[in-house]
């Protein structure tokens, strides 16, 4: 490159490799810019380049990573209990006796989907979904998922938390909440689809669409991810 | 075409068709809002299907953009799934970075081999990427766009003339005189 510059900068180059050179220097300084400029755009949005965002390995406000510790803590302790031959016969009788709704009843309300994470918000879409967020947090279905309406393009992470609002309502609206988890698994981006396959079968067995239920529970078990799959497990032999 | 504003970044069609017409006009503003808005769906997928760190997942989210632009200028991409299609350009950009990372030599490097490892991918080193960066600043706001949508998004001087309702040679002679500013603010900084 150094060498290329020096018979630019000597005129010394066909038209060919001069266009080519300025190409180059044109590009790197369009491309240094854009990034520089977004980066600032993005800082004031709250999302920067060191600071994980709502989903990391180790943050704690990981609602997949947390759940899925909670679930292994669960798992631990159902470990030790099923040691005892009484607490056994009692797990025995407790899974004969357990109905496909009774399962999905435990799982929408013995536990809420975690809250994501807060940042502060600049401008009024970024500051109704750190309300929203919050309100969430605090258990304000309500006010979460009418929060989140209000914004006018949601993200697929705010369209999650809007059908999670929804589904966790006082008065649950499982229609709504199912058709935005199924439309999130149908866009295909890959986020949030596992989790929106567990939530939309969940709302399909409260429908009573169990055979719905059931697609969604073999696509947890066909992803491979190890999230809700032992539970998706346990569902399908109650279908 | 059907509008499917969930698969499309909250965009209808028109607002697609705008979004485009818009970059093409040099004006980037719809565009900046609409992907600095969806930033962290693309950074958070990458960390978590493909389970990039957070600075590479930021740094690759980043790099998608600038390639979905160019291919949205270039008219590469249509209305459709372009949250997909996007999402799609981003894990091919992580696993061409994972390979990449793979073959870093670790050897000991020889002079020249320093010498370009010291260069980024674009073959530039630091010192010529801080004078770029200083004489592009240095450079007023109408030569920058008329470079930018000329040599880097490849819009003919013809047609920029038109949208500018100027004469062709004006503008062609009006990009000789930008680009001779840049090169000569360029090699005040860099001495080859």
């Amino acid at each position: 490159m150094k060498d290329l510059l020096k018979k630019y900068q000597n005129n010394e180059l066909n038209t060919s490799d001069t266009e080519g050179v300025e190409k180059r220097l044109i590009e790197q300084a369009v491309e240094r810019e854009m990034r520089q400029k977004w980066a600032k755009m993005l800082e004031s949005e709250g999302v920067e380049r060191s600071t994980a965002p709502t989903l990391t390995a180790t943050d704690t406000d990981n609602p997949v990573l947390m759940t899925a510790k909670r679930t292994q803590q669960r798992r631990l302790i159902v470990g030790i209990a099923a040691s005892l031959l009484l607490v056994v016969g009692f797990w025995w009788w407790d899974v004969q006796s357990t109905t496909a709704i009774d399962l999905a009843n435990k799982a929408l309300f013995n536990e809420h989907f975690a809250a994501p994470s807060v940042r502060m918000g600049t401008n009024d879409d970024a500051k109704s979904w750190a309300d929203a967020k919050n309100a969430y947090r605090d258990g304000q279905f309500e006010q979460a998922a009418t929060l989140i309406e209000a914004i006018p393009t949601p993200s697929v992470e705010q369209q999650f938390y809007l059908a999670l609002s929804l589904m966790y309502a006082a008065k649950p609206n499982y229609e709504k909440a199912s058709a935005l988890f199924k439309s999130i698994i149908d866009q295909r981006s890959g986020n949030f689809e596992t989790e929106s396959q567990w939530f939309y079968a969940l709302c399909c067995i409260k429908l009573g669409k169990n055979e719905a239920a059931k697609q969604s529970l073999e696509a947890i078990l066909r992803g491979g991810q190890k999230w809700k799959m032992q539970e998706a497990r346990e569902f399908l032999k109650k279908l | 075409m059907t509008d499917n504003p969930i698969q499309n970044f909250g965009l209808k069609a028109a607002e697609f068709a705008q979004l485009r017409a818009n970059l093409l006009r040099g004006d980037e503003a719809l565009f900046e809002r609409v992907f600095v808005k969806h930033f962290d769906d693309c950074r958070s997928y990458l960390m978590r299907q493909c389970t990039a760190q957070a600075d590479d997942a930021y740094d690759i989210t980043l790099e998608t953009i600038i390639a979905f632009r160019k291919r949205l200028v270039e008219g590469k991409v249509d209305y459709g799934n372009l949250r997909f299609y996007f999402t799609k350009m981003a894990k091919d950009n992580y696993l061409k970075f994972l390979d990449k990372n793979k073959r870093e030599p670790t050897a000991e490097l020889t002079e020249k081999e320093a010498d370009r490892a010291a260069a980024d991918d674009s073959g530039f080193d630091e010192d010529q990427l801080t004078a770029l960066d200083s004489s592009w600043s240095k450079l007023g706001e109408e030569c920058k766009k008329l470079l930018k949508s000329h040599i880097y998004d490849g819009l003919q001087l013809k047609v920029i003339a038109q949208t500018l309702n100027e004469a062709e040679t004006n503008i062609r002679k009006r990009k000789e005189r930008c680009m001779d500013k840049l090169k000569s603010h360029f090699f005040e900084l860099y001495i080859p």
